[in-house]
């Protein structure tokens, strides 16, 4: 794996000789074009539906080990 | 016997439903006889959906004969991709996380079952399509051979030792192997366009922001597309028409017109300027490839287009860019799949922590660790600048050559694949080899326009099928669909049937 990584890196290293000088940045394709829906407010999916596929719930909440002070 | 082959075309089976000389039922049926027959060795399911798709077929036909009109695509069956959601149904994405195990025959224990539809699926159901079952992918959609698949290992319907390509390996193998009429992929950087090539299917990459992703489990969420997979033109488009356009669920999908697809394909290409890059024919690409691309070209040429020679210089860096965007938005999308709120948790673990690191650490694949590894390296603080930045503006340049190319052209017409489909294994030990396999395809995804793959005859050498790429402007599909049908048309070999589909 480690060997595997580092032939990838090296690889990427590539776009290190083209000039990107006052090039912008593209995130996205379609950023210019995105529309915004109205700001009301909308049924979502039913609570027991999502979390019947939960690893382990309890009254409508997920369950998970402790995570605090777990040092 | 061997079953009788399913009609190729999802248009003629849907007409022929709708027109009731043919039951849903009894195409249903073939189907699902063609899956027992043959997915034994081709791998293209994980999970079919027997009972229900006949229950569907049978309610279609129940309510033609009530005299109701039925859907655009009634009655046509269709396998989708794994990493669509289908509500209450298993959907793994090719993924151990995604499941509590894998019994002997490689299926998934008690996969994880979506609270909704992906817009696709509820579109082609609203249209009367009938789901035969998920078809198998690398994990994730991340690989080029299927083989990441965490589950079985799906095989090429033209020489069972040679890949389907991937990831959307399966629905090329359900179609190419006759088992159902269409399917739907998703394409992130060719995953679609490139197992339709190596199985002689037609795929489309629509334009980004053309169909919805919602309910498709996202990978890199900035080239992520979903397209069909059938046998001929007309029926990929068709099946476009059906899932294309805006969805309140996706905020990246945009109002622009959806267009006639099915009426594009009859316009012919005459006046046509059609380009061809040289970066695409050099150094790594197959004679047999070439002949057979060329040849298609020259056909679309006789049929009245103008060809001229293009340039895309930056082509050349395509490989690396994508694979450190892909990556980073991976790292940060496949964040969600932490054994808490759904799939896999790890058993036995004390801390949350450690629930972290055990349900990831066992339920990812070696591809998926290393792409999360790679793209939180390249989003890393001291990285960020030389890989993940330089990366997005490498982006836009080849974003502005195509912009360039498109000044003086219609359309761009490419090679799909560096070679027709390779041995199985080949390229397992070595995943840089399968990225670079990638070239001619990553550019279309990182510029967001539309490509489709088309067959255009079989090398001379291998006697595998070899897919045309044909590169369009954003939502400009129905020039694309122009082009392909002429292709097709045009195209040798057409009637040859896969080894696999002829005993």
């Amino acid at each position: 794996m480690t060997r595997q990584l580092g032939a990838i890196v090296d690889y990427m290293a590539d776009l290190q000789q083209v000039d990107v000088q006052g090039v912008e940045a593209t995130a996205h394709v379609q950023l210019d074009r995105l529309q915004l829906r109205d700001d009301t407010p909308q049924d979502s999916l039913a609570r027991q539906s999502v979390m019947a596929q939960a690893p382990e719930a309890e009254d409508g909440a997920f369950v998970v080990p402790p995570f605090v002070d777990e040092s | 016997m061997s079953p009788k082959l399913l009609p190729r075309s999802v248009v003629e089976i849907a007409a022929s439903v709708r027109g009731g000389e043919v039951s849903a039922e009894s195409i249903t049926q073939a189907s699902l006889d063609a899956v027992a027959a043959r997915d034994g060795q081709l791998g293209g399911f994980l999970s079919v959906a027997a009972d229900l798709a006949l229950q569907r077929a049978r309610d279609i036909d129940l309510r033609r004969e009530r005299g109701e009109t039925l859907g655009p695509l009634a009655g046509v069956p269709i396998a989708l991709k794994d990493a669509l959601c289908t509500k209450d149904q298993p959907t793994t994405s090719g993924s151990r996380i995604l499941a509590q195990g894998i019994d002997q025959q490689g299926r998934a224990i008690d996969p994880w079952r979506p609270p909704y539809d992906a817009t696709v699926v509820a579109r082609l159901r609203a249209a009367d399509a009938v789901f035969i079952g998920k078809s198998n992918l690398d994990e994730f959609a991340m690989g080029s051979s299927n083989e990441n698949s965490a589950f079985r290992l799906a095989r090429n319907p033209w020489n069972l030792d040679r890949t389907p390509g991937g990831s959307s390996g399966g629905s090329a193998v359900a179609v190419a192997g006759r088992m159902t009429a269409g399917a739907l992929g998703s394409d992130t950087g060719g995953s679609v366009r490139q197992p339709a090539a190596l199985t002689g299917t037609v795929g489309v990459k629509p334009s980004y922001g053309r169909v919805s992703r919602y309910g498709l489990i996202a990978f890199a969420s900035s080239f992520d597309q979903v397209g069909p997979i059938t046998h001929d033109v007309a029926s990929s488009a068709a099946m476009l028409q059906i899932i294309a356009g805006a969805d309140p669920a996706d905020g990246t999908t945009t109002h622009h017109r959806v267009g006639a697809y099915r009426e594009a394909c009859s316009r012919g290409v005459a006046g046509m300027r059609i380009g061809v890059p040289a970066e695409y024919f050099a150094d790594g690409l197959d004679d047999e490839v070439a002949a057979q691309v060329r040849r298609a070209i020259a056909a679309l040429e006789e049929n009245g287009a103008s060809i001229s020679n293009i340039e895309l210089p930056h082509t050349r860096h395509a490989v690396a860019t994508y694979y450190i965007l892909a990556t980073a938005e991976c790292s940060s999308n496949l964040s969600r799949f932490d054994g808490v709120r759904f799939g896999h948790r790890a058993h036995g673990s004390q801390t949350l922590r450690e629930v972290y690191e055990t349900t990831r650490g066992g339920g990812f694949g070696p591809e998926v660790k290393r792409r999360i590894m790679l793209g939180t390296y390249v989003l890393s603080a001291g990285y960020y600048d030389a890989y993940y930045r330089r990366a997005q503006q490498v982006r836009t340049l080849i974003r502005r050559d195509f912009e360039h190319a498109f000044q003086s052209v219609d359309l761009i017409a490419t090679p799909v694949s560096p070679t027709v489909a390779f041995p199985l294994g080949s390229k397992l030990d070595d995943p840089l080899a399968m990225y670079l396999a990638d070239v001619y395809t990553l550019p279309a995804s990182l510029a967001g326009i539309a490509a489709i793959s088309v067959p255009c005859g079989l090398g001379s050498a291998s006697g595998l099928p070899v897919g045309l790429q044909i590169i369009a402007p954003s939502f400009a599909e129905e020039q694309m669909f122009q082009a392909a049908q002429v292709v097709e048309d045009t195209a040798p070999d057409r009637e040859v049937i896969p080894q696999a589909c002829q005993s």
